[in-house]
């Protein structure tokens, strides 16, 4: 009979093949990347301001005309801070705000003109729907500026404006976004390795020509491409604007190396499918502190600097928008490198141990 | 780590100049540690010749798993050693895993993959040729429900699957762990089949079970195994006969029966006795059956 087969056995290519076959058909893989890539639209458009029209106020009094103008050099169409809406007299405007057609009414008195001339402050009373929270606090400093700015006139400086290409809240953000999706291996694995004990496929495997270290490195081969995959389609969709691309890849796959070797560390250390996961979990929260509140004083800012998600996310911003070299950022990578190096020497160790007590 | 190729260069041929194709001598295996150690196995020896069908039979925690998977270098033995078709269990575990197959007591493929994409990634990995999956399927009768996500299998066709990868390398050895438990009448028998049909190919099977049925039915040599350690060895004839005694059962109409001693002196004039007394419905000889055997072996019965 003969005891050799007439292909060659395969190795981390068919793992790696088998990780992508099965996790395209987990719901689990479909979660963890898909989530901050719909949160990091979803912020994209909250905090772009494109999702919120500016509060609608209407204007009743003598100075009404005044008023509009100067709304009217303050901006138009979504950055214009209020949208002025007609009004024949008061009442109509109050019948207009109780039905929530508009967000503010403003009634000034009949001789607020001459009032203000005089220098003295006449009244300008606003109503406003007070069941619409976001609609008063915008409105009211909005107002304010409006009437200093009538009063005044004329402006004491001459204001030369130039748009810049910044960033915004959102392009900040984005980084963070990127870090959540690569942390979703860290959740990954450990699930992953538990389900393959659980269900004995470990065991099927493992009386293959396949030996548990070439294994759990088609395991990690997966997380790495996951992760790369998933920072990939975050910065895509977000259409993101980048600066040194190589130093982006770079970034991408230490933090999917990162996350991926340190849950497996938790699987192989771990054996109950809930310890495992719990453990995960309890690992993927402050690390993704470390991504989001950095910024934020105390305990809490000071913890998630030192945190390599931190470093990730300031890494990504770097590489992003201020074309970082890998110079500039060597520390960064280093940094990031040693704790990668780091974690694959402890999954060999936790490796070699699951192996003698298999 | 060991090279496949120093493997396979250590590996000796298939079977020994005594035509074993198994040999374990003393295997002990000890579970924990200190003061909490358990010995799931005390010294076991077994030999198991090329194309027969060996059982090995015991209740549940006799050390049953524990001597299969030191056999299919699963685990390591705490002492002792073993060859499986040539390999060394320990030294040369990556060779011995191109020559045997293995069913689990538990089929354990990938639910979210169909039957025929477990067949093929399980063929990767052994380098095994995919044009044997169509075949293999068709003898496990399974051609029809091989493009079915696994998940969807009932537990007879999981297990048949299981015995189809397990042949993906046309192996030397074929290990089967509790080959029919929890499996319906119908669907054990359907195992009970492919086995011997694999036996029949030359293929040697080694299979642990606690149901006596299976062993008597299709070992051809089988070996008692109780508190980690061999009680008897030999095929389930011999054992009956080494271990119990024939005997002459004698009922009658209102139910009474009399067993007497096959062999005994006085057993034809204490039958001519009984039918003289008249009211005798049917007499019959009947062997000791492995319960009996596994009773008297270990003192304890076997379920």
């Amino acid at each position: 009979m003969k005891s050799s087969t007439e292909r060659r056995p395969g190795g981390l290519a068919v793992l790696l093949g088998k990780e992508v076959n099965v996790g395209l058909r987990s719901a689990s893989l479909y979660l963890l990347v898909g989530l901050p890539i719909v949160v990091s639209l979803v912020m994209r458009v909250v905090l772009s301001g494109g999702g919120t029209k500016p509060p609608k106020l209407a204007i009743t009094g003598q100075a009404e005309p005044a008023l509009e103008r100067v709304v009217t050099e303050l901006g138009r169409g979504p950055k214009a801070p209020v949208r002025l809406a007609p009004v024949r007299d008061e009442a109509q405007g109050r019948a207009l705000l109780a039905k929530g057609k508009i967000q503010g009414l403003l009634v000034l008195g009949p001789d607020f003109d001459s009032e203000l001339a005089a220098g003295r402050r006449p009244l300008a009373r606003l109503y406003f729907d007070e069941a619409g929270g976001t609609s008063a606090f915008s409105l009211h400093p909005v107002i304010r500026e409006l009437l200093r700015m009538q009063a005044r006139q004329q402006e004491p400086a001459r204001l030369e404006v130039k748009g810049i290409r910044g960033i915004s809240p959102w392009q900040a953000m984005l980084p963070a976004w990127v870090v959540m999706v690569l942390l979703a291996t860290l959740t990954l694995m450990p699930t992953s390795l538990a389900s393959e004990r659980q269900t004995k496929t470990l065991q099927a495997v493992l009386v293959t020509p396949i030996g548990l270290g070439e294994f759990v490195t088609g395991k990690a081969l997966y997380g790495v491409l996951v992760g790369l995959v998933g920072g990939i389609a975050v910065l895509g969709v977000n259409l993101a604007r980048v600066g040194n691309i190589a130093l982006v890849i770079v970034l991408l796959c230490l933090g999917a190396a990162l996350a991926t070797l340190l849950g497996l560390l938790v699987g192989l250390l771990v054996e109950s499918p809930q310890a495992a996961s719990g453990i995960a979990t309890g690992l993927y929260v402050p690390l993704l502190w470390g991504a989001f509140f950095a910024d934020l004083s105390g305990v809490v800012g000071a913890l998630s600097r030192m945190t390599p998600s931190f470093h990730l996310a300031h890494g990504l911003r770097q590489a992003l928008y201020s074309q970082g070299s890998f110079s500039s950022m060597w520390l960064t990578l280093a940094g990031l490198g040693a704790a990668t190096a780091l974690l694959g020497l402890l999954c060999v160790w936790a490796l070699r141990r699951a192996e003698q007590r298999m | 780590m060991t090279q496949p190729s120093e493997a396979h260069d250590r590996c000796e041929g298939s079977e020994s100049s005594e035509g074993l194709i198994l040999r374990a001598r003393g295997l002990v295996h000890r579970y924990g540690r200190a003061a909490k150690a358990v010995d799931a196995l005390h010294g076991v020896d077994l030999s198991v010749r090329k194309g027969e069908i060996f059982g090995l039979l015991g209740p549940n925690g006799a050390g049953k798993t524990t001597t299969i998977r030191i056999l299919t270098a699963q685990l390591a033995p705490t002492a002792g050693e073993a060859m499986v078709a040539g390999c060394d269990v320990v030294r040369d575990r990556r060779e011995l895993h191109r020559r045997i197959g293995v069913v689990f007591d538990t089929p354990n493929l990938y639910d979210a993959l169909t039957g025929r994409q477990n067949l093929v990634f399980f063929a990767d990995l052994y380098g095994a040729p995919l044009g044997r999956i169509a075949a293999l399927l068709e003898r496990v009768r399974l051609t029809e429900a091989a493009d079915r996500p696994f998940k969807g299998y009932s537990k007879g066709m999981k297990q048949r699957l299981g015995l189809a990868r397990a042949l993906l390398v046309e192996p030397q050895v074929l290990f089967l762990d509790e080959p029919t438990s929890g499996l319906d009448p119908a669907s054990a028998h359907d195992v009970r089949a492919l086995i011997r049909e694999v036996a029949d190919r030359g293929i040697t099977v080694f299979l642990t079970t606690h149901l006596m049925e299976l062993a008597d039915q299709v070992c051809d040599r089988m070996a008692i195994l109780y508190s980690g350690s061999v009680k008897a060895l030999g095929s389930p004839r011999a054992l009956k006969m080494a271990h119990g005694a024939p005997e002459l059962v004698v009922r009658f109409e209102g139910g009474e029966v009399a067993r007497l001693p096959l062999g005994g002196a006085e057993t034809p004039s204490r039958v001519a006795a009984l039918l003289e007394r008249g009211g005798v419905q049917t007499i019959a000889t009947e062997e000791p059956t492995l319960e009996e055997v596994f009773l008297s072996l270990t003192g304890s019965a076997l379920r």
